[in-house]
């Protein structure tokens, strides 16, 4: 190791509208070392590696690189300063051969400035050997599978003679044995001088891979350890350690009889076989009850509420019974008939209908109750949907708004209108309170906490530890599809949660 | 005051024939058939697809008419619900190739254009469907007449009334509601309990009814059933409900819009015709207030957000 | 959703103001050509559409109260411009004479037969022609390289009797020496012959007229064996086609060019393989053909102009709805058209002053 290190961020600051990613973040590699960057969904360790790949420009702060001060207006200076990132979402082009995705723009060129397929084929099949994967580099790419399709980004990555490679979460659609064989090459560039900055959310393959951990929260940074000082425990407490907010209103459950039971739920994943996004759930939820799933991103939990609400058609297995009753839910529309509601975790894509007003959007559900004679009945719309603005406090300056130009929590609030007016008993909340202010957040937890006592059953989702340990009664965390831990409101702990959800 | 400057102008009408009502009922009748089927197109718009096929719809069905009522002499009773059957039947086969093959609407209505020009001409052999010297049939001269002391096409009260019946069911039914939501996201709509492909399917099989009632007023109108009947004017009927301002991405916009863009191109025709305005000059001249049109719309919505 | 944004609506009308001179000015232009006393009061290109015909009469009908002949350059422009004047529900259609030309059996001549069109002049395909000298040359007669072919006035009177034969005025190109008669032998020994026919677009009713009249004519002969080939209005499909013909072996080629320049090579390679080819509407460059056959446009127009004016007595306004004018036919029944109104001008001041 020199005594200059390979990369330097110092005091990164960041701000998005209404949002502080990152401040003064500082953040160090060596050559030959890898960096295990931690912390929860929305602590800032994306923000901060799209700084170091040129996507984003930071506030203030700066980035050295063998200590020359450098700045990247694009991901292409970022490339050239052999910085190579390799997202959760793999860029290659599926359809176009191995050869052509790993020098893809820098195609060698013969004399004739045509393309030199024969020297494309070379450079790139050396480099797949080096890695252990001898391949046909002239096949497509989709036909590999997921591991090879990762060490082809790796390819790329060195190909480009990158000194600083950023893997973000490489493993999650890995198996056992393929993340191994990750790892070996990891070790192997490591001995190549080579710095890896490997962000996960899996505790055992930080400890297995890293060097020193560094851990981010709220977009600042905690601390940084080597790996043999910093015990597990440890780590979680720098990742979730802040106080409990005083402003979740508190609550006496009345628990009633049981509502919805799922049992051996499982839903396999598109285009993989074996592989389940769900893997054989059971569990049930009461009347009065509010249930939390916890779990970190891609532990299915999710997919897990889509499955119960036929969203995904007939794909899931496994029973549902509602109120003692078996049911067969394949579409949306038979489990709305059960009187279940579904907030979605992404309120743009699949929430709102962004065109409409706030008032078709609020009645879209129910409309069959506002027809005469299969006639819509404007007024009745409108006075329901006036109610629902009141009691729901939405402010929106008419009902005849576009639900576009309404702020996140009041957005939102209409989503949650939209359902309440078809009345229905089992709440699926997906991240209810994601990307909405301070304010209106306290506001959507005493309205669940109303509907809980009206004697709703409330499933909820939420990636903010803190909120679903105290709005929960119970808890079932989850990983890799499976439940792995259920805890009562009062013995759960953040510590506890993180610990069974990775 | 015209008159006094341009006097003794062989025969024309002193005042300028804009300020008479035969030449509004003109173009009214004339633009009736692109306005019915710019009805349909409507809402086929309005949930993000795109018919292209209702052109050629057009010519089938007008051929399917023609085919009943003059080659094989059935009564209108038979006749026009046959071919609006007919029409009906194939936009319905558009819908069924969207959303069970998940083809893109472009793609699938484009082979169904194709396809159905083909029957036309299958239909007549290549040739019109004309009554020759027969007797004509009584319902074409019917439906081609004016009422209101010929003040007021059949074709363009055919129109006006769809019209009236479409914005009902784009602002009084669940359907209608469940067509603009689908065109401003379908997801959101389906997790909502919309049957998607059901609505999206019954908006392409609507679009299929309208073209052919267009058909069967096509027919009526020239007497004949012509396989050529129609060609282009799918592009028109889409340009009418994108210049009143309908969005092609899908969710915003109306049948009131329509109507809007209906007489903004009839006009534009018009007044270039009855000035005989050599057709390079007329090209130019619409595609030029096309754009103005749809640049001032444009405007005109980012404004309000 | 549609609610009445009354500004938008003045928003979208806004474009009436750029064409606000139009509006005003409807009605004040200048005749557009005025002939002896003919006054041409309306001329606009209608594309060959019926339904642009229609659109252009309505209009020319709102403008004039006088409107007293209706020349269209083919029959469906003349029917449009019938069905314009019928629609306006004055009556006109009455009392305006319409004149087409084309003259198809299933549409000129029939809306003739119906008292739709006054008249209507015959632009003649050919194809009957084309197997009678087809035959008289595989038979080793010498036939002229150049036919010019004449035209039929159909008009009510005389369409039972198969209209007024108007003859050409001898052949457009003159001074070509005929080829040398070369008679086909298998037609000597066998009493049989295959001719190709190669048609550039079967989309239009006027070839499939064409079409028609040469598969009739042929019926007549029964040692013809016909071959009929539609190049779907491709060029390059049309010169495979015609170099297929020569592969299969045929005795004799009609030919109806879809371009000139184009269609010069195939059609000569034919020619050079010792096959007489007759070449049909469309001429094709150089000499290498046996005989041309083809109509007259300027012929017809002046035809159709003379009509109109002696129908007028020379006194009138008349519409003009033009072809495309961007293709000859157009623009020959055009200028036709004007010459014959000048020519009756000419003749009938001759008579005037000859009455003095």
């Amino acid at each position: 190791m020199k005594d200059t290190p390979l990369l330097q961020m110092k005091r990164i600051s960041k701000s998005f509208p209404g949002v502080q990613a990152l401040s003064e973040v500082s953040f160090e590699l060596h050559e030959g070392e890898v960096v295990g960057l931690v912390g929860e969904n929305g602590a800032g360790k994306s923000t901060l590696m799209k700084i170091l790949s040129g996507v984003y420009a930071p506030d203030r702060g700066e980035i050295l690189i063998d200590g020359q001060a450098v700045r990247f207006s694009s991901p292409k200076d970022a490339e050239r300063a052999g910085v190579a990132v390799i997202y959760q979402e793999l860029s290659l082009v599926p359809s176009v051969s191995v050869m052509e995705n790993v020098l893809m723009g820098r195609e060698p060129r013969t004399r004739w400035k045509t393309v030199d397929w024969r020297e494309m084929a070379r450079v790139s099949s050396e480099l797949l050997t080096l890695l252990d994967m001898p391949i046909d580099v002239r096949r497509p790419v989709e036909e590999f599978g997921v591991a090879v399709q990762q060490m082809i980004e790796i390819a790329k990555a060195l190909s480009l003679n990158a000194r600083i490679l950023v893997m973000d979460e490489p493993t999650s659609s890995l198996s056992e044995h393929e993340t191994k064989q990750l790892f070996d090459i990891v070790r192997k560039l490591k001995g190549k001088g080579v710095g890896v900055v490997y962000i996960s959310h899996k505790m055992e393959e930080i400890y297995e891979i890293a060097d020193r951990i560094t851990v981010l929260r709220d977009g600042q940074h905690v601390g940084t350890a080597t790996a043999e000082e910093l015990p597990s425990e440890k780590m979680i407490q720098w990742m979730v350690g802040r106080k409990i907010d005083q402003f979740f209103p508190s609550r006496t459950p009345e628990i009633g009889e049981e509502l919805l039971k799922v049992s051996g739920l499982t839903l396999p994943q598109p285009g993989m076989s074996g592989v389940n996004l769900v893997n054989n759930v059971s569990f049930s939820v009461h009347s009065g009850e509010i249930l939390g799933l916890a779990g970190l991103r891609g532990a299915g939990n999710s997919p897990l509420l889509g499955a119960i609400f036929g969203r995904y058609g007939r794909r899931p297995r496994g029973d549902i019974h509602i109120r003692g009753e078996k049911v067969e839910i394949t579409s949306p529309p038979q489990a709305i008939a059960h009187g279940m509601a579904y907030l979605t975790n992404d309120r743009k894509a699949s929430g709102l209908v962004l065109p409409m007003s706030v008032l078709h959007n609020m009645t879209l559900v129910s409309l069959r109750d506002m027809t005469r004679f299969g006639w819509l009945d404007p007024l009745v719309e409108q006075r329901s949907a006036s109610a629902y603005r009141d009691s729901l406090s939405i402010r929106t300056p008419s009902l005849r708004t576009e639900v576009s130009t309404l702020s996140g929590g009041n957005q939102q609030k209409v989503i949650l209108a939209k359902w309440l007016m078809s009345e229905p008993s089992i709440l699926f909340l997906d991240e209810p309170t994601r990307g909405i202010d301070v304010g209106a957040k306290t506001e959507i937890y005493s309205l669940m906490n109303r509907w809980a006592s009206e004697g709703k059953a409330i499933l909820l989702i939420t990636s903010e530890l803190p909120e679903l340990l105290a709005m929960s009664d119970r808890i079932l965390v989850m990983h890799r599809g499976e439940i792995t831990a259920e805890f009562s409101h009062e013995e759960a702990t953040q510590e506890k949660v993180m610990a069974a959800a990775m | 005051m015209i008159g006094a400057i341009f006097p003794g102008m062989s025969g024309e009408n002193k005042l300028g024939a804009f300020f008479t009502w035969d030449y509004h009922r003109d173009m009214l009748r004339d633009y009736s058939i692109h306005g019915i089927l710019a009805c349909g197109m409507t809402i086929v718009i309005l949930t993000a697809g795109i018919d292209l096929s209702v052109g050629s719809l057009l010519g089938m069905t007008g051929m399917f008419f023609a085919h009943l009522m003059i080659n094989l002499q059935l009564s209108p009773a038979v006749g026009i619900p046959f071919s609006l059957v007919a029409g009906t039947a194939a936009g319905l086969l558009n819908g069924v190739v969207i959303t069970s093959f998940r083809i893109q609407p472009f793609v699938a209505t484009l082979a169904m254009m194709v396809s159905a020009r083909g029957l036309a001409k299958f239909i007549g052999g290549g040739r019109k469907i004309q009554a020759g010297t027969q007797q004509l049939p009584a319902i074409f001269e019917q439906i081609s007449s004016q009422v209101l002391n010929n003040n007021l096409a059949i074709v363009t009260i055919i129109f006006l009334a769809s019209m009236g019946v479409f914005w009902l069911i784009l602002n009084r039914t669940r359907f209608g509601r469940h067509l603009y939501a689908i065109g401003g996201n379908d997801e959101a709509a389906r997790l909502s309990g919309v049957r998607v492909n059901l609505v999206r399917t019954a908006a392409y099989g609507i679009a299929g009814l309208m073209s052919a009632v267009a058909g069967v007023c096509y027919a009526a109108r020239t007497y004949y059933g012509d396989p050529e009947a129609g060609q282009g004017y799918e592009l028109t009927s889409i340009a009418m409900v994108v210049i009143g301002g309908t969005s092609l991405i899908g969710g915003r916009g109306g049948i009131f819009l329509t109507l809007l863009g209906t007489l903004i191109i009839g006009y534009i025709e018009k007044i270039l015709s009855i000035n005989g305005v050599e057709i390079a000059y007329r090209f130019m001249v619409e595609g030029a207030i096309i754009v103005a049109a749809v640049i001032i719309q444009q405007t005109g919505r980012r404004t309000r957000l | 959703m549609a609610k009445l944004d009354l500004r938008k609506i003045g928003y979208s009308f806004f474009w009436l103001l750029a064409l606000l001179p139009l509006v005003i000015g409807t009605g004040c232009r200048k005749v557009e050509e005025e002939i002896g006393g003919i006054q041409i009061v309306f001329r606009t290109d209608c594309q060959w559409l019926e339904e642009n015909g229609r659109r252009e009469m309505a209009s020319a009908l709102s403008r004039f109260d006088k409107i007293d002949a209706v020349y269209g350059h083919n029959d469906p422009q003349a029917h449009g411009a019938y069905l314009a004047a019928k629609a306006e529900g004055r009556g006109r259609e009455k009392t305006v004479k319409f004149i087409g030309i084309d003259a198809l059996p299933h549409e000129g001549v029939m809306y003739v037969k119906q008292g739709v069109l006054t008249a209507t002049l015959e632009y003649p395909t050919g194809g009957k022609e084309a197997i009678d000298l087809g035959m008289k040359v595989l038979k080793g007669e010498e036939v002229p390289k150049w036919i010019t072919l004449g035209t039929r006035l159909f008009t009510k009177e005389n369409v039972d009797k198969g209209g007024l034969e108007i003859p050409a005025k001898g052949p457009k190109r003159s001074g070509l020496k005929p080829d040398k008669p070369r008679p086909s032998k298998r037609l000597a020994e066998t009493k049989q012959v295959v001719i190709g026919m190669s048609q550039c677009n079967l989309a239009e009713p006027w070839r499939v007229q064409m079409n028609e009249d040469v598969r009739d004519q042929a019926k007549k002969y029964p040692e013809i064996k016909l071959l009929e080939k539609d190049a779907q209005n491709d060029v390059t499909v049309q010169q495979s086609q015609v170099r297929e013909f020569l592969t299969q072996g045929i005795d004799l080629l009609i030919v109806s060019p879809k371009e000139t320049v184009p269609m010069t090579v195939p059609v000569k390679e034919v020619y050079d393989a010792g096959i007489p080819v007759i070449v049909l509407d469309r001429e094709i460059q150089g000499t290498s053909f046996t005989c041309f056959i083809g109509g007259d446009n300027v012929l017809i127009g002046r035809e159709a102009g003379k009509y109109i004016a002696s129908l007028l007595n020379g006194k009138g306004n008349v519409v003009e709805l033009q072809g495309l004018m961007t293709s000859e036919p157009g623009v020959d029944r055009h200028e036709g058209f004007l010459q014959g109104l000048k020519d009756y001008a000419k003749e009938h001041e001759a008579e005037a002053g000859s009455g003095k």
